[in-house]
């Protein structure tokens, strides 16, 4: 029989990325930033283990190096209208060598996110978990490895921490962090985005 | 702040489009086929068909009719599926007249589902399928502007048009619904779910 196939994607989870060029240049004042943060604050425990989280604050102080880098970093997120304003609660993470943080998400808001600060080799990837795993597990394993890997298709994806990069992402998207299996502390910003429209 | 910005799509729904070429050559020969199959068994099921007819189910292993055998050679090449998996397909015909119409469901203990459109006109009923994070990502799908949404197909729902000699096939847990039937014809198709196994 003589037939054209054709593949069309629906619902995608979409992952923005956002490089910051130059980022080497500030990159020593963020993660000392990061330490004096931790001096003063004994941190809280939600998805962390063994590594220290700071308690959440809202990026609002332009005159803050870290409330700064963020602001101007979602200033350029060009696939939001234009009539959408957005408020933002970010916290600190210091995963040690040996921590990780399990699976979570982030309910109550609509988009969360992460600013990779310092990552050594092997710090530990950040993996999404694809809500379909349980209804499509058939459908998903019976597809071949290039179909699967052209389309991103899949139980879970990892991504692996680059410095200087932000990933924002769904709130609702499960997710974890694996372990740090570097001989050095990694460090990172996660945040959470309220979207509201006028 | 210089930025550069990338989007990656994660867990997409995967809708497979196959398009007959030819079609319109057997087209008659299946309209009758169903119109036959409808006067032995007139009264139908009911199941999501409102005020159309909707036949048993059958399996499609017996190439015993033209139907059979012409639903069973479009699913012989599934391009992204593994040669070592195979499928077990069940059937059932639908025909639905002016004002039919099918309410939301999915496909329980299927894998894959799919419909072929054997006689379809204007405004006869679009299949729409509808988000399966609808709820979760509300506020996001409404804040993106329209050009992100159309370009990465990410909405609250999507429909497509049916086609005389497409078959779609997507997956068994997405919900979907058909519209209206506001044409003056009847709406001829065939639905049915696949079993994959390895």
């Amino acid at each position: 029989m003589d037939l054209n196939y054709n593949t069309i994607n629906i619902f995608p989870l979409p992952i923005h990325v956002f490089n910051v060029n130059g980022f080497k240049e500030i990159q020593n004042q963020l993660i000392d930033y990061a330490y004096n943060l931790k001096e003063k604050d004994e941190g809280v425990i939600f998805s962390n283990q063994g590594g220290w989280q700071s308690h959440s604050f809202e990026v609002k102080n332009e005159d803050d190096v870290l409330h700064h880098f963020i602001i101007n970093c979602l200033a350029g997120f060009p696939v939001l209208d234009k009539s959408v304003s957005i408020k933002v609660f970010a916290w600190v993470n210091i995963n040690k060598p040996g921590d990780c943080n399990t699976k979570h998400n982030h309910p109550g808001d609509d988009l969360a996110g992460v600013l990779w600060i310092k990552t050594p080799e092997n710090s530990g990837d950040i993996i999404f978990e694809s809500p379909h795993h349980f209804n499509s597990f058939r459908e998903i394993c019976s597809y071949s490895d290039e179909f699967k890997k052209c389309f991103n298709i899949d139980y879970t994806y990892y991504g692996s921490p680059s410095e200087g990069v932000m990933l924002v992402f769904p709130a609702h998207l499960q997710h974890q962090v694996q372990e740090n299996r570097s001989n050095e502390d990694r460090i990172s910003v996660s945040f959470n985005i309220r979207l509201s429209k006028q | 702040m210089n930025l550069s910005y990338s989007n990656i799509n994660l867990f997409p729904s995967v809708i497979h489009q196959f398009d007959v070429n030819g079609f319109s050559e057997i087209q008659d020969e299946l309209i009758d086929c169903v119109y036959k199959m409808r006067e032995k068994d007139p009264v139908g099921h009911t199941i999501s068909n409102r005020r159309g007819w909707q036949s048993s189910c059958f399996s499609i292993d017996t190439e015993d009719d033209v139907l059979k055998k012409f639903l069973t050679n479009c699913l012989a090449e599934f391009p992204p599926i593994k040669k070592s998996v195979r499928l077990f397909v069940s059937a059932w015909v639908n025909i639905n007249p002016p004002e039919a119409f099918n309410m939301k469901h999915n496909h329980p203990t299927s894998d894959l589902s799919g419909v072929l459109w054997i006689k379809s006109q204007k405004d006869c009923g679009n299949i729409i399928f509808e988000s399966p994070r609808s709820f979760a990502t509300h506020q996001e799908i409404e804040c993106y502007n329209e050009d992100f949404k159309e370009n990465n197909n990410y909405f609250h729902s999507f429909s497509f048009n049916p086609v005389a000699g497409r078959l779609l096939v997507f997956p068994s847990h997405l919900e979907h619904h058909v519209d209206f039937n506001e044409s003056q014809e009847d709406r001829i198709s065939v639905s049915f779910n696949i079993r994959l196994q390895k």
